[in-house]
């Protein structure tokens, strides 16, 4: 913040400087960026952080398919199977779309069970628990909405047997399985909603629950181990 | 040790700059190159699926439009120099993952007698409305906007800004192919 530090610096420092005149980011970055960790951080606790950045690449993998991908029992298939076939590097970018996806169910249980094992949930962070669990309840149903996506056989008869648990559920099953079709039958209507709850309704709640979560850990601290 | 107070986050930044090479410069700039490498990698993957569609050649081929020096008197003799044939030819074009669909694309074939031949695009190259052959006048008139091209293409009157597009055009075993369009220059 000196003049005299200013000069003989790098264009990156001294760009970062113009900006840090106009808006005042040394100080707020500074605390974020240098915040201190409690002692007995373990690998262990990255886990979160791992999910995380299985989501940024489901985020920006997703964005690309989103491109080509089309909603519709006419063309689902056959704009899967062309990305596959006629895009370049675009088997590539729908299989990290997938492995990713794998990936974060599996990292996102790490993640539960080591604040679990930690009793990390315990008073004063239990509201970020419950954010926590409602989250890991939007990676499944990204899961299961995304699985329906490709329409091929093995997306339409999973879905089916899903919708078809939901069904079993004593007394509200049946509407809960009529609101996940859409309608009394698969098809394109389930589709579409499956695509919207998809890419628009989950990615929204889970963005919104990924603010709380961070916000939360920095408020409060990480919780040190038992 | 529980919650950090706020003068313990504070004491952390007056790390002193002028120290050379500390531990947690090194992390900063280890935490940055592998952010970085991330990001360059999602971008070198990610960037190429969304840009290539754009660069596409599409390369039709060659799609047969007629026989020449055909012994028909029902059929236009396309030997004869001058003669202006509005026609169409029909060819299979694929759209992305969409079924392979049969596309009709008009145009005029003039004659220059032998194996000379000339196919226009049948589109105006001011805004693109299609063209009509006068018989009489020997001109092709477009609707839109008054447009008047001579049978050579040139645009005689109106507002377009070059003359009319060609196909690229071949004669093999007396019949004629047509294949890309090439845009004139203005």
């Amino acid at each position: 913040m000196s003049p005299a530090r200013r000069s003989g610096a790098g264009p990156l420092a001294r760009g970062f400087d113009a900006i840090d005149e106009r808006l005042e980011v040394r100080r707020p970055l500074s605390r974020i960026l240098n915040k201190p960790l409690p002692e007995g951080i373990t690998w262990y606790h990255c886990f979160g952080g791992m999910t995380f950045f299985t989501f940024v690449v489901l985020a920006v993998t997703g964005v690309i398919l989103a491109f080509y991908y089309v909603p519709s029992p006419d063309h689902a298939r056959a704009s899967v199977a062309w990305m596959d076939s006629s895009l370049p590097l675009g088997s590539v970018v729908r299989n990290l779309h997938r492995w990713s996806a794998y990936a974060m169910v599996v990292l996102v249980l790490c993640h539960m069970v080591r604040v679990f094992v930690h009793a990390a949930y315990r008073k004063p962070r239990e509201l970020n628990w419950v954010v926590g669990v409602l989250m890991l309840l939007m990676v499944l149903a990204f899961g299961f909405t995304g699985y329906l996506l490709p329409w091929d056989q093995k997306a339409y008869w999973a879905t089916n047997v899903g919708i078809n648990m939901a069904d079993s559920v004593p007394l509200v099953g049946p509407l809960i399985a009529d609101l996940l079709r859409g309608g009394p039958e698969l098809g394109a209507l389930t589709l579409l909603r499956f695509y919207a709850a998809h890419v628009f309704v989950l990615p929204a709640g889970l963005i919104l629950g990924l603010i709380f979560h961070f916000a939360m850990v920095r408020r409060q601290g990480i919780a040190t181990p038992l | 040790m529980s919650e950090v107070t706020d003068e313990q986050r504070d004491s952390t930044q007056v790390a002193p700059q002028e120290a050379r090479f500390t531990r947690r410069r090194m992390l900063v700039w280890t935490a940055g190159v592998s952010a970085a490498t991330v990001a360059a990698a999602l971008g070198v993957i990610g960037l190429p699926p969304v840009i290539a569609p754009a660069l596409r050649n599409d390369n039709a081929g060659w799609t047969a439009l007629g026989r020449i020096g055909g012994s028909d008197p029902e059929v236009v003799d396309l030997s004869v120099a001058g003669t202006v044939v509005p026609t169409s030819f029909i060819r299979t074009v694929t759209d992305a993952y969409l079924p392979p669909q049969e596309q009709e694309t008009p145009v005029f074939l003039v004659c220059g007698g032998g194996d000379q031949f000339t196919i226009f695009d049948a589109r105006c190259t001011h805004l693109g409305c299609p063209l009509s052959w006068s018989s009489t006048s020997r001109e092709f008139l477009c609707a839109c906007h008054g447009a008047v091209y001579n049978e050579r293409g040139e645009v005689t009157d109106g507002p377009p800004p070059r003359p009319l597009d060609r196909y690229e055009s071949k004669v093999e075993d007396g019949v004629l192919y047509v294949g890309r369009l090439r845009e004139s220059e203005s």
